[in-house]
Formats: C-alpha cells, sequence, structure tokens
C-alpha cells in the first residue's frame, strides 16, 4: 500500500495527462519571460558599456583644467598639486586619406615615447587608415593671436607630416574624448612640444588632465594671471593674445580705478590724409592719456616723421582710414578727421614700448613686402619711403589717436586693448605680491575662459541617465509579450473549458470551490515555475543576440561599435519576478473566467444574461462615437501624429467589439436556418477562443502595418523642403571659416569664383557641447550650439517671436542687465534627448566660464539641425564671444554638386566634410528607420505568436468539431461542403480581424499620409493581400489534414 | 433520513420560466432505496442535483438526518453524507482505478490515509474489481466504470448514495449486474440510495418507486 494518493499527485498526474496543453503554455511563458529578462539585461548592458566608455575615455583622468580659447604657460605644470597631472595641447585636425577625410582629435602629450615626427593613433583610427604608415595632419593654424581678429596671417591652417610609430590601446588612454558620447574617437598623440612648434604655441598648453580632483579653491590656489599669458611688469600690463580680454580690462579698471590707468590700442590704418599727401598703412595707437595728459576728442599727436610726409604742423587737420569688421570679417573702409594737438618725435613714441604691439605675421618680418596678413592690403601703394620706415622702425606708431574716438570701432570681442600702464602705486608692496598684482586681486581664472571640469562625474552621469534601453525594448517588444500572454492564455482555456465536468466532479465529491481553484492553479503555476528559468536563460541569450545585432545588423540605431553584454542577478530576479507575476495574473484571469461561467451555465442554470449584450451595445458605441470624434477632429483641427496611432488603435478595439456583438445577434437569430447560421452559430460556440484570435491577429497586423506605414520614404525629396530649408548642401569645417562667403570680395581671395551666382551660404558660428541627437545614447544636458540669424531659421519651420527677431541691444545696455539668452531645438531632441519642453532653462558655461541659464524660447520640426541647439548671433556672440569662425555651412546652388567639388578644392586646408541635406536627414532618419525596423521585426516575431495562437486555436476547434463532423457525414453532407462550412466558421474572424488592423493602420498614418510613399503604400497593400491569402490557405490546408 | 418539504425549482428561458419542481414532497428513510422515474425533461436530474445539494431549490426545505439544509458547509456534507453515481461515470482519465476511488478522500486533506486505502481495496473486491486497481480508466468498459463511479461514492461511507442513470449506457446483462450491486450497497452496507431511472428494470430493484410528473412525485 505504497501508492498514498496525494494532492499533489493528483496535481502532477493532471499534468502529465494534459502536457498537449502545457507545452504551449511552457512556450509562451518561455517566450514572455525571455522578452522581458531580455529586455532588462539590455538596458543592464547598453548602461554598462556606456559607464564603460566613460572609464575608456577618460582613464584615471578626474579632473580637467581647459583653458578655454586661450592657453596657459606649462609652468603651470611645476606646481606641486599638479606633479602627477598631465599638460596637453589639443586641437582639432583632420587626415586626409585617399580622397576621404577623417576628423580627429590631436593631443599633443609629454611622453617619453613620442619622439619628433612620430604619432600615436588609436584603434579605431587604425582601423580607418589600413596599412598606412604615414599621415599629413592638417591643423588650424593656431597661435596666440585669436584667428577671428583682423591681424592674423593669412594662413589659417597647417600641417604636420607624422609617421604612425604605434598604436596607443584603450588601457593606455587611446580612446581619450572629453565629450559625453559613445561613439569612439578618432584619436593622434604628438609630441607636444613639436605640436606646439607647428602652432606657434612654445611653451603653451590648453589642457590639463589631473587623476585627482581638484577643487576651484585649489585651481585658484595654483593659478595666477602670469599662467594665462598676462605680462605684468611693474606699471604695465599687456597679454601674449595681443588683445587683452575686456574682462581683464574691466577688472583692473574697477581695482586700479579708472583714474592714472592708461589703456592702449595699437592698429594698422590704412591711410593718414591730409589733402594730397598719404601716409599708407601705418601703426596708430590709441591711448587714453600720453604722458599724463589725457587725450580725448578728435586729438591726433602726430610723429614728426608723419607730420614731415603730410606737411602738416599742430592745429591742422588730418584724416585717417582703417577697416571695420563687420561679422565673419566683412570689411568697411571708414574715416574719421582729428586736429594734430602736438607733433612729438619719433623716438618718443619708440621709447614706449607699450605702443607697439607684436602682430603676427606683421611684426617680426623685414620688409613691408613680406607682410602676411588677411587684410586686404594693397602693396603697389607702399613705396620706398614706407620699406625704409619700416626697416628702421617697424611697428613704431606714426601717430597716436585718442582712445574714446576709436575705441568702438577697433576694439572688437576679442579685447578692448592691446596694453595697460598703471600710474605709480600709493599701495606698499606687500610679501610676494607688487602694487601691480595687488591690482590684479579679483581678476580669477574664469576672467580668463579657464574652465574646471569634472568629467568622470558628468559622464556616469550622462551613461547611466541617457537613452533607456530596458523601457525601449520592454516597448518594442510589447506586442511579443502580449502575444506570449494570449498563447499562454488560449490553451489554459481550452483546458480548463474540457476540465469543467471534472471541476464540476470535484464540487460534487464535496471538494469546495476555492480548494478546486487551488488544485488548477498549483498545477498550472508549476508548469510555468517550471518554465521560467528557462524564460530567463532565454532572455539572457535574447539580450547578448539583440547587442550582437545593435553592434551589427542594427548599428544605425546606434552608432556604436557595439554593446558588452552585463548580467546583473538581480536584473534576472527582477525580470523573473515581474515574469512569474504575469503569469499568476493571466492563470488568475483564466480561472476566474471558466469558474464564472461554469457557475453562470451550470450551477444556477440560468440562461445568459440579457443585460451583458445591452451593456456590450452601449461600450460599442461610446467607443465607436470616441472613435469617430477623435479622428474627425484630429483630421481637421488637431493634426497630432500621437492621437492618429490613437486613434487607429481606437478603431481596431472598436471592430472588436463589433465582432462580439455581431455574433452573439446572428448566432441567437431565431427565423430561418441556413448554412450561415450554421456558420454564426459555430463561430458563436467558440466566441472566446475567436475573439482571442480577432485580438491577436488585428493587434499584431495593426502594430505591423502601422510602423510599416510610418517607416519614411526617400524617394520624394520634396518632402524634405522644411527639414533642410531647401538648402542642398551641409559642409562642416574642422578649422573655423573667418569669412562671409557670400561676399564677392572673399570668394577671389578663396578662389571660389567658379560658384554659380545663384550659389548662397548660410553660416552657423558653432559652441561645441555634447550631440543631443538619436546618435548619441547618452544623456544630454547642453547640446551643442549653432549661432545664426534667426530670420534664416523660418526656412526650417521655426516660428520666432518678433522681439527675438529684432537686433540684439548695443554692448553698453547688453553688459548692464543682459537677458537671458534663447536657443531653439527640433522637437525630436527637446523631447527625447533633453526631456525638456519649451520655457524650461538650460545652464551653459560662457566664454567666460562662467554658469549662464539660457531658456529654451521653442522648437522647430526634426531636420538637418537634429541634435543642435540654434541661437540667435548676437546672444551666440555675447556668450561665447570668441568663437567667432564660421564651423557649419549650408550651401543653395543652380549646381551643387560643382559648388561641392569647388569647395572642397578650394577650402581643402580647412577639413571641409560636405554632405547633401538628404543625406544628412537620411542619417537621422536611419536612426529612426533601424528603431522601426526593430519594431516591425519584434511587432513581426509577435504576429508569427499570433498566428501560432490562431493554428491552435483552429485546430482545437477542429478536433472539438469531430463529433459533428462524423454527424454531418452521417446526414448525407458532402465533404466538399462540410470544408466549406469549416473554412467559412474559421476563416471569417482571422479575415475581419487582418482588415480591422489594416484599416486601423491607414488611420494612424493620416497624419503623414503623403510621407508614407508610393512604395511604402504599395508593398504595404501586397503585404496585406499576401498576408490574407496565407491565412487563406493555412486554414485549408489545417482543415485538410484535421478532418 | 432525508425530508423534501414544498420543493419548487424554476429556470429562466429567454422571457419564459420554467417551473420543473413545483412544491414537491419526498421522505425517505433510513437504510430505504427508492427509484425516481419519469420523462425526460421531467425534472429527475434536478431533483437529483438539489438532494446532492448541487443546486439550491427556489422555495420549500430539505432537511437531512435532522438538519435543515442551508446554503453554507454544503461542501462537507456532499463529501461525507452524500455519495453521487453519474449516467457518464465522471472519471477522471489521468488517474488510475485506485486513485478516481480515493478521490473524494482528497477534498479536506492533502493525502489519503492506509484506511482509506484499505477501504477501497474492500470496496472493489465488494464490487469485483480488484484486478483492476491500477489501470487507467480509460481502458475500462462501460459496467467496470459504473462499478469504479459506485466504489468512488462509497468511499467516504455516506449515509446517502444518489444515483442518476446509472445503467444508462450498458447492455441489459449489465445494467442487471448493476441494479444487483445497488441492492447489495443497500442490503449490506445499509446505504440509503435514491435513484433515478428510466428503465423499469432497474427500477423494480428499488424498494419505492416514484413518478416525477408535472413536477410532482405519484408513488
Amino acid at each position: 500500500m505504497n501508492s498514498l494518493l496525494f494532492r499533489q499527485t493528483l496535481i502532477s498526474q493532471s499534468r502529465r495527462f494534459y502536457w498537449r496543453y502545457y507545452r504551449l503554455v511552457v512556450l509562451a511563458t518561455i517566450l514572455m519571460m525571455a522578452v522581458l529578462a531580455g529586455s532588462l539585461l539590455l538596458g543592464d548592458s547598453v548602461r554598462g558599456t556606456l559607464m564603460q566608455r566613460v572609464t575608456e575615455r577618460l582613464g584615471s583622468t578626474e579632473t580637467l583644467i581647459a583653458s578655454g580659447t586661450g592657453f596657459l604657460d606649462e609652468g603651470i605644470m611645476k606646481h606641486q598639486q599638479l606633479a602627477t597631472a598631465k599638460g596637453c595641447l589639443l586641437v582639432d585636425g583632420f587626415v586626409s586619406d585617399n580622397g576621404r577625410l577623417l576628423p580627429v582629435y590631436v593631443w599633443g602629450m609629454d611622453a617619453d615615447s613620442l619622439s619628433y615626427g612620430d604619432a600615436l593613433v588609436n584603434e579605431p583610427l587604425r582601423q580607418q587608415l589600413g596599412d598606412v604608415q604615414d599621415i599629413v595632419l592638417h591643423l588650424p593654424s593656431h597661435n596666440l593671436v585669436p584667428s577671428g581678429s583682423l591681424f592674423v596671417t593669412q594662413s589659417y591652417a597647417t600641417q604636420m607630416r607624422l609617421h604612425i610609430a604605434g598604436q596607443k590601446s584603450v588601457e593606455q588612454g587611446g580612446n581619450l574624448l572629453l565629450k559625453n558620447e559613445q561613439t569612439l574617437p578618432l584619436n593622434v598623440f604628438v609630441n607636444r612640444q613639436q605640436l606646439a612648434e607647428v602652432m606657434e604655441l612654445e611653451g603653451k598648453i590648453n589642457l590639463i588632465l589631473s587623476d585627482e580632483v581638484i577643487s576651484e579653491d585649489q585651481l585658484a590656489a595654483i593659478w595666477t594671471p602670469e599662467l594665462s599669458g598676462i605680462q605684468l611688469a611693474d606699471s604695465s600690463l599687456t597679454y601674449d593674445g595681443i588683445f587683452i580680454p575686456q574682462e581683464v580690462v574691466q577688472k583692473v579698471l574697477h581695482d586700479a580705478g579708472s583714474a592714472g590707468t592708461s589703456l592702449y590700442f595699437s592698429y594698422l590704418v590704412n591711410d593718414i590724409i591730409c589733402h594730397t599727401d598719404t601716409v599708407p598703412y601705418s601703426f596708430v595707437t590709441a591711448v587714453t592719456e600720453w604722458q599724463g595728459e589725457p587725450l580725448t576728442g578728435r586729438d591726433i599727436l602726430l610723429s614728426d616723421y608723419a607730420a614731415d610726409r603730410l606737411h602738416v604742423g599742430e592745429g591742422d587737420s588730418v584724416r585717417m582710414s582703417y577697416f571695420f569688421a563687420r561679422d565673419l570679417k566683412n570689411l568697411d573702409t571708414r574715416e574719421q578727421t582729428f586736429r594734430v594737438k602736438h607733433v612729438i618725435p619719433l623716438e618718443a613714441f619708440m621709447r614706449d614700448t607699450l605702443l607697439m604691439a607684436e602682430f603676427p605675421g606683421l611684426s617680426n618680418v623685414e620688409r613691408c613686402a613680406d607682410w602676411d596678413s588677411d587684410l586686404p592690403i594693397r602693396m603697389d601703394r607702399v613705396h620706398k619711403a614706407d620699406e625704409e620706415f619700416w626697416y628702421s622702425y617697424r611697428q613704431t606708431p606714426k601717430a597716436v589717436v585718442a582712445y574714446d574716438a576709436v575705441c568702438d570701432d577697433w576694439a572688437g570681442t576679442f579685447g578692448s586693448a592691446t596694453a595697460m600702464r598703471f600710474a605709480p602705486s600709493p599701495l606698499s608692496p606687500s610679501a610676494g605680491s607688487s602694487p601691480t598684482h595687488q591690482r590684479l586681486n579679483s581678476l580669477s581664472f574664469g576672467d580668463l575662459g579657464i574652465l574646471l571640469v569634472h568629467p568622470r562625474e558628468q559622464g556616469l552621469q550622462a551613461a547611466s541617465s541617457g537613452v533607456d534601453f530596458a523601457s525601449l525594448f520592454l516597448a518594442l517588444g510589447f506586442f511579443i509579450i502580449l502575444s506570449a500572454i494570449l498563447l499562454m492564455a488560449t490553451p489554459l482555456q481550452e483546458m480548463f473549458t474540457r476540465r469543467r465536468n471534472e471541476c464540476l466532479l470535484y464540487t460534487q465529491l464535496g471538494f469546495r470551490q476555492r480548494d478546486v481553484r487551488n488544485l488548477l492553479f498549483r498545477e498550472s503555476i508549476g508548469v510555468m515555475l517550471l518554465a521560467s528559468p528557462f524564460g530567463v536563460l532565454a532572455g539572457v541569450l535574447y539580450s547578448g543576440v539583440t547587442l550582437w545585432l545593435l553592434g551589427n545588423v542594427w548599428s544605425g540605431a546606434t552608432h556604436t561599435e557595439g554593446f558588452t553584454l552585463h548580467i546583473h542577478p538581480l536584473t534576472l530576479i527582477a525580470g523573473w519576478v515581474v515574469g512569474v507575476l504575469i503569469c499568476l495574473l493571466t492563470l488568475g484571469w483564466t480561472i476566474r473566467r471558466v469558474f464564472r461561467d461554469k457557475g453562470v451555465k451550470e450551477m444556477k442554470g440560468v440562461g445568459k444574461d440579457a443585460s451583458s449584450h445591452s451593456l456590450r451595445r452601449v461600450v460599442f458605441a461610446g467607443f465607436l462615437v470616441l472613435t469617430l470624434g477623435l479622428t474627425v477632429a484630429n483630421f481637421l483641427v488637431l493634426h497630432s501624429m500621437m492621437l492618429f496611432i490613437v486613434a487607429g488603435l481606437l478603431w481596431t478595439v472598436t471592430w472588436g467589439l463589433f465582432l462580439h456583438l455581431f455574433i452573439c445577434q446572428r448566432a441567437g437569430r431565431k427565423q430561418g436556418f441556413s448554412h450561415r447560421q450554421l456558420v454564426w452559430q459555430s463561430v458563436s460556440a467558440s466566441l472566446r477562443q475567436h475573439m482571442l484570435a480577432y485580438w491577436t491577429l488585428s493587434l499584431g497586423v495593426f502594430t505591423v502595418f502601422a510602423v510599416g506605414l510610418n517607416r519614411p520614404d526617400f524617394s520624394d525629396a520634396a518632402q524634405f523642403q522644411q527639414a533642410t530649408g531647401g538648402y542642398q548642401l551641409y559642409v562642416e569645417s574642422r578649422v573655423p571659416i573667418q569669412y562671409d562667403l557670400n561676399n564677392n570680395a572673399v570668394r577671389k581671395k578663396l578662389a571660389l569664383t567658379g560658384l554659380p551666382d545663384s550659389t548662397r551660404f548660410l553660416h552657423f558660428l558653432r559652441h561645441a557641447q555634447d550631440e543631443a541627437s538619436c546618435l548619441n545614447l547618452n544623456k544630454v544636458s547642453t547640446p551643442t550650439v549653432l549661432g545664426v540669424d534667426l530670420k534664416a531659421m523660418e526656412a526650417f519651420g521655426l516660428s520666432v517671436p518678433k522681439q527675438d527677431k529684432t537686433v540684439a541691444p548695443s554692448p553698453s545696455a547688453r553688459d548692464l542687465k543682459p537677458s537671458p539668452a534663447k536657443l531653439y531645438l527640433d522637437e525630436e531632441s527637446l523631447l527625447w534627448s533633453l526631456m525638456k519642453s519649451v520655457g524650461d532653462t538650460l545652464t551653459y558655461q560662457d566664454g567666460r566660464g562662467a554658469e549662464v541659464p539660457v531658456v529654451i524660447g521653442g522648437s522647430y520640426p526634426t531636420g538637418i539641425f537634429h541634435g543642435s541647439a540654434i541661437m540667435a548671433v548676437d546672444d551666440f556672440r555675447r556668450l561665447w564671444p570668441k568663437e567667432g569662425g564660421v564651423e557649419v555651412l549650408l550651401l543653395e546652388s543652380s549646381n551643387p554638386d560643382e559648388a561641392a567639388d569647388l569647395l572642397s578644392t578650394a577650402l581643402s586646408e580647412y577639413g571641409l566634410t560636405i554632405q547633401t541635406a538628404e543625406q544628412r536627414i537620411r542619417m537621422f532618419f536611419e536612426v529612426t528607420e533601424t528603431y522601426l525596423i526593430i519594431f516591425l521585426t519584434l511587432g513581426g516575431l509577435g504576429l508569427l505568436l499570433g498566428i501560432f495562437s490562431l493554428v491552435v486555436i483552429v485546430r482545437k476547434n477542429l478536433t472539438a468539431q469531430r463529433p459533428t463532423i462524423r454527424q454531418y457525414r452521417a446526414m448525407g453532407f458532402s465533404e466538399s461542403r462540410i470544408r466549406q462550412l469549416l473554412l467559412h466558421e474559421n476563416l471569417l474572424v482571422p479575415l475581419y480581424a487582418v482588415s480591422a488592423g489594416a484599416v486601423g493602420a491607414v488611420i494612424s498614418i493620416s497624419a503623414n499620409v503623403a510621407g508614407a510613399g508610393r512604395t511604402t503604400i504599395l508593398v504595404s497593400v501586397v503585404g496585406f493581400l499576401l498576408f490574407c491569402l496565407f491565412i487563406y490557405y493555412g486554414i485549408k490546408q489545417i482543415i485538410k489534414q484535421t478532418i | 433520513m432525508l425530508q423534501l418539504n414544498n420543493i419548487t425549482k424554476r429556470f429562466a428561458d429567454g422571457s419564459r420560466t420554467l417551473t420543473v419542481l413545483d412544491h414537491l414532497t419526498l421522505q425517505v428513510a433510513e437504510g430505504e432505496f427508492i427509484a425516481i422515474t419519469g420523462e425526460s425533461g421531467a425534472g429527475k436530474t434536478t431533483l437529483l442535483s438539489i438532494l446532492g445539494t448541487l443546486l439550491q431549490p427556489d422555495g420549500g426545505d430539505y432537511v437531512i438526518r435532522g438538519r435543515k439544509i442551508a446554503a453554507d458547509n454544503l461542501e462537507e456534507l456532499r463529501n461525507k453524507e452524500i455519495g453521487m453515481v453519474y449516467q457518464d461515470h465522471r472519471l477522471l482519465p489521468q488517474f488510475t482505478v485506485l486513485q478516481n476511488i480515493l478521490l473524494p478522500t482528497l477534498a479536506t486533506k492533502a493525502a489519503a490515509t492506509d484506511d482509506e486505502q484499505q477501504r477501497a481495496q474492500e470496496l472493489m473486491q465488494f464490487m469485483g474489481i480488484s484486478s483492476l486497481c491500477n489501470s487507467s480508466v480509460a481502458t475500462l468498459s462501460g459496467g467496470e466504470k459504473t462499478r469504479v463511479a459506485i466504489c468512488r461514492a462509497l468511499i467516504n461511507r455516506p449515509a446517502l448514495l444518489l444515483a442518476d442513470e446509472p445503467t444508462g449506457q450498458l447492455d441489459a446483462a449489465n445494467a442487471q449486474t448493476i441494479a444487483e450491486l445497488f441492492q447489495k450497497v443497500n442490503r449490506e452496507l445499509r446505504t440509503t440510495i435514491v435513484m433515478v431511472t428510466h428503465s423499469d428494470e432497474m427500477a423494480r430493484v428499488a424498494q419505492k418507486v416514484y413518478n416525477l410528473c408535472s413536477g410532482r412525485l405519484v408513488v
């Protein structure tokens, strides 16, 4: 008597007996768990990979000290605090390889292994270069004078010939990158001294990488004005970038007092004229006072040399013409008339060295003919006398004028003085600090644009709160989960329905209903629990495969080299728990439904409740009204894409409710009896299974078709008119262009006269920050800003309030009370990357390193500027006055190909990357497109599951109908008639479901019917017809096999 | 043993109400064996369901061993006091003969005791199906299934055995054997039996025969 009967035996034997149902439950559980746990693992893996990238790209760096647009003296590295830090010279450059242009970051590093002429490259660049061993590195021709100022050389770019001595691995810091982006940078590491020599920046660095956390106070203790190039003498101040930054001038004036402090501004004027006598191209210095005597109004101190050449004396008038630069060195010639206050011996001017500034390309040459200047100097006007003067006196000014008379024209964003002189100080020097130093007490490193950044903290924050792939893939795989739940519920319901008598028997035997439910529940949940670990394991496989696909086939969505699988046990447990909860809910719901029906039909003996039909009618009517109302209102007024998708989904639901009502009504007809009635009665008999088939198929078809129809179609370029603003080319310049390319003189100078006359450029200044487009998976807080005339942005669909279009207030008014700058973002970046809305504020660091609020003033349709913010050029200059070069250009031309060829040839030194506007749009749409493909793929898998459920339902229906079929045969029905009846019975609902889903999908794209494109519509129609045929023949085949 | 007083049962059929039992009255003494006959649709199964407490009457009282049947604790009553045998046997195909017989013992506990298993063996012997102990019920003949169903109904030593057309699916010889078995159960185990049947032969083995007509019982 060993075979004791336990409840557990009861359960396990039933489980075995009904395994044919449970194997589907196992399959569904594994699938659902796999998608759930896999999606969570995907989130972990992407986040983990991004965080790993932060470590890879920063190495052990904890603090960055960036010099901004200026430079730091390498002497700063001798400070104890920076003993282990690395001083670098980092510049943007490019390598031209077989006609390809590879934008690279050039790192000038102090490293024993890097000798002159050698370079190390990181792995991604090595891959790009292939076997190439020698490269020419193109660099911006930086020197200490900002390239946006007037007095620079003609050459904006320079080169280095380098031999690739080796590869710098990830562990060695090869992938060093300061931006919060997951894309791997292309890095070249060169000897810092060599780089500095090539760029005329000897002894300078612009970046310090420290493995220690350095605070602002610590940096303030390290920093002195001299380290930023401020040269202090006993009674004067000059700057190695020539133009003393305005902030420094203001601080010094504030600390030292304007009385007794004299400002100097050296300038190359075009002419000093008196009647017919002219002295061409002379250095003139503007001063606030000369030898203790204020110089004001239209006073000019003329050198005796100039006075002789112009034949003028004290009290005479002379005219002076000079270039005045508007934006992008658009030059005007201005003229002022001065009264000669004194004639001063030239030697007196020579003795005051502050009157002379060392302009590169001008001051350091032997002859005027050798001047290398960006200014349009006409050498034919330079005569022997001018050469002789230059030979003897170089840049000694020929005249000195009142500072106030010219400061508005000469002083620019780069500085408002070339030197400052202080009167003898009443202060007594304190220990270690001269009176001049004491005048600079309030000057801080921020005033010189030095930024202190703790990148790891920021990077990890950006990586951890970036795109949530767990939610994304849960959403993308939602239909698979739904289908798996339906696949789970279908056999369970079928089995429980079949076992109604068993349940009834249990009740008759004295089992409480709760116990009967419990038996069934334990029996089924055991199967689910047994399957669940396999589901979790399948989830690991799912996430592994998906990560591989994201790094390869679907790399368009992420633009990465792939992700590493990160398996966190807690995530697996979370996925398992959620999956088990879903199983519990599905099982509980199914058992409840079966028992509720059992109670109604068998225990109470009461027929179907007529009130439930009335309720269904009301619900259907409600849904119909809601759906119709929403569709019409959206079509006529709202035009919201999201609402159209909701409306499409509502249509699918509404048709489902209608189907339910219709079947009940047709089956309940009392009049007449026909084949049709027979079919509807049979459908009604297995109404629940048919409704399950409807929901699975219709929602699957809706998902797949709605996504498919929403895929962008590039066959018609006209639809991208607004996205491109009508421009054909998008140009990025690695070296900032300091010219207005719409200016004919500039075109002549740059050999661009061959451009078609219709060619029009739109210039953008750029403050490089993080990429906020869908290409960046990190959380972006401050996107890259492009400065442009906002009026031009109307072509891109940006609607700017009138007050924002007006020109910014004058500099003086601005300085007094600046209103927050505004920026504008494309809708997708605003919504998904920044998760902000119009009116919110972003915090940027301005050119001085100070945090400034920038208000999001509006948005515009996503297009060519996706991922970058747009700002009015005046606001841009106010925040980042020294970032004045054009780095982005849009071009419109009657012959864009010819224009592109000419641009790349003429501006080859600038490292132009030229894309057609359509290519750029495609690049962004590729991300959306890839996500849609992923959604489509997963939706398709879900639909396959739905079809599988349908097959199960049809087979079970047919099996259940075998007695009926035998009866038909016994009654003389022909085989073909029987098959026809069964075909109608099993085909009506699936075809109706497919049609309802497809109609819902068409409604969901109403917002963008034109955007769907003919090809997409054609493919969808063919797909729909093929799908219907597939269902038709599939069901026919099942019927044939089953009966 | 049991008493039905003025039992009424109605069913709704669309807008129509069907009165199946109309103030029906019945008294069955301890150890009595009665048969109820009647036309199809007369309400025999409904009456049996009420006796088995599976259906609640719309009116009237049901008293069993002096205890008036209320809506609560019916499961215990059903499990301990009432055994039921059906025309379609209602044996569960996933279990063996022995397991099917022991099934009622699990209604209130997790496992059948040795005593209960012993009792099952005795019942099988009593019914002549000992050799089928570990057989699958799917392999049994109709007569064998009926015997298993009777064993199952008797496993908890019920005072009342209800049988709904127990020989409906059997041939005459088998039906006769089953009829004798019911007599044996009634006689030797002193179990009160209420049997619903179409068959006059079957009804004849009962001590009293009632005919259900127009919702009432007539002797």
